[in-house]
């Protein structure tokens, strides 16, 4: 990993102050257990890949990489540009990458970065590619019903751009991937694409999710997972410098590192700034937080951790080597 | 138990405004009782009572009665 920039609009929104059809009541008890006071959207003619477009550039540049020498773009996110094409192949072209570069999207949301970094890690390790960008990003603000209850107060839209490459002497990472479509049903857009083109329901068009059930999933599964990544990796929780979970709740963060036994100082969180981010909730959290003060700029361990629509979950345990750029702005903001 | 301090409780979950519960309300008479009332439920369940139960039970509760028979159950507000 030799960067990680994320990206998040200009506008912000409050819940306390732009909600005015929810009583404040309902309002403040959704912000205090979700622990969310702000959240940024984009505007209509913005777009994720505008946000990982920025993101990349900023990372290329910062970096001094020249876009000819990559050879893989993986864009995960479930809020692409069009049904067709992949976004990842305007992406190649806007970011000016070279034909030879295999451009790829996944759709996949909550648990985009970890399953990202896997992916894009199994074809440098396999010589497939060497010099890679992984850009993960949501714009949730596009598919939520302002007037839902359950969704509306939660959802933040971001960007997110990773530099990958192959190194000799890379410390090794651990992956964990897991799946359980029977709670497809959880988080849903019903509507939209090809199981269901044109509902006649407009709220099919919008996010559907069981709050209660995906609170249970995380609850249940996620402890196992922290336990099972430290396993495969023989490492103990003092080993990290953070553990960057995705940023669905913060209750439930704050439950899941306490049942892990994980001092909350090691545990960043983005979710009361930026909300729920979707895809670019690990990374963004990760470039907000910055390099621990603990490293005094060497290498740090991390552990991240996604959750969620699927029901998808994994997990990487890595070493972030020293001198790997971290780092955040605002969409349209110059360098 | 004591049952107007797990009422007060119940009616503070689900942010209910200018009333408080009664034992005789359901579902249908508490509208903030929607899908984000039941994750509000589950989760307060477990952050102030500390009592767990699953997406499904919390589903298949459908008054205040079965609700207070859960808590009274598990000892909440337990009036001793």
């Amino acid at each position: 990993m030799r960067g990680v920039v994320g990206c998040v609009p200009p506008k912000e929104v409050s819940n306390e102050r732009d909600y005015p059809w929810f009583e404040p009541a309902e309002i403040r008890k959704v912000t205090a257990m979700a622990g969310i006071k702000t959240r940024r959207v984009v505007d209509d003619d913005t777009c994720t890949s505008d946000l990982c477009y920025a993101a990349a550039t900023r990372l290329l540049r910062a970096l001094d990489w020249d876009p000819a020498g990559i050879d893989g773009l993986v864009l995960v996110t479930q809020t692409a540009d069009y049904v067709m094409p992949s976004t990842s192949c305007m992406l190649q072209s806007r970011l000016g990458l070279p034909e030879t570069c295999a451009a790829f999207d996944v759709n996949l949301g909550c648990s985009a970065y970890a399953y990202g970094l896997w992916l894009c890690n199994s074809l440098i390790q396999s010589g497939a590619c060497r010099r890679m960008l992984l850009l993960t990003g949501e714009t949730p603000s596009k598919f939520i019903d302002p007037k839902d209850r359950a969704t509306a107060l939660l959802f933040g839209d971001g960007g997110s751009a990773t530099a990958l490459e192959a190194l000799e002497d890379g410390a090794a990472a651990h992956y964990i991937m897991m799946t359980d479509g029977r709670g497809a049903d959880d988080l849903i857009i019903r509507g939209g694409m090809f199981r269901r083109r044109f509902p006649d329901d407009e709220a099919d068009y919008c996010l559907h999710m069981h709050g209660a059930h995906v609170f249970e999933f995380t609850r249940n599964r996620v402890p196992a997972l922290i336990h099972d990544l430290l396993e495969a990796s023989a490492t103990t929780v003092e080993d990290y410098s953070y553990f960057l979970f995705h940023q669905a709740n913060e209750y439930l963060i704050k439950f899941l590192a306490g049942r892990a036994g994980i001092d909350l100082a090691r545990v960043p969180l983005s979710i009361g700034q930026f909300g729920n981010t979707g895809a670019a909730s690990v990374p963004l959290t990760l470039a907000l937080a910055g390099p621990p003060a603990s490293a005094s700029g060497g290498p740090y361990r991390v552990m991240l951790l996604g959750f969620g629509v699927g029901l998808s979950w994994g997990g990487a345990s890595l070493q972030v080597p020293a001198g790997c750029l971290v780092d955040h702005f605002v969409y349209g903001e110059t360098a | 138990m004591d049952t107007n301090r797990a009422l007060a409780w119940i009616t503070n979950v689900f942010a209910v405004q200018g009333r408080e519960l009664r034992s005789t309300d359901t579902r249908a008479t508490v509208p903030e009782w929607d899908s984000l009332g039941d994750l509000l439920l589950l989760s307060m369940l477990e952050e102030e009572l500390h009592i767990v139960v699953s997406a499904d039970e919390i589903a298949a509760i459908n008054s205040v009665v079965e609700l207070l028979a859960l808590m009274e159950k598990q000892d909440a507000f337990s009036s001793g």
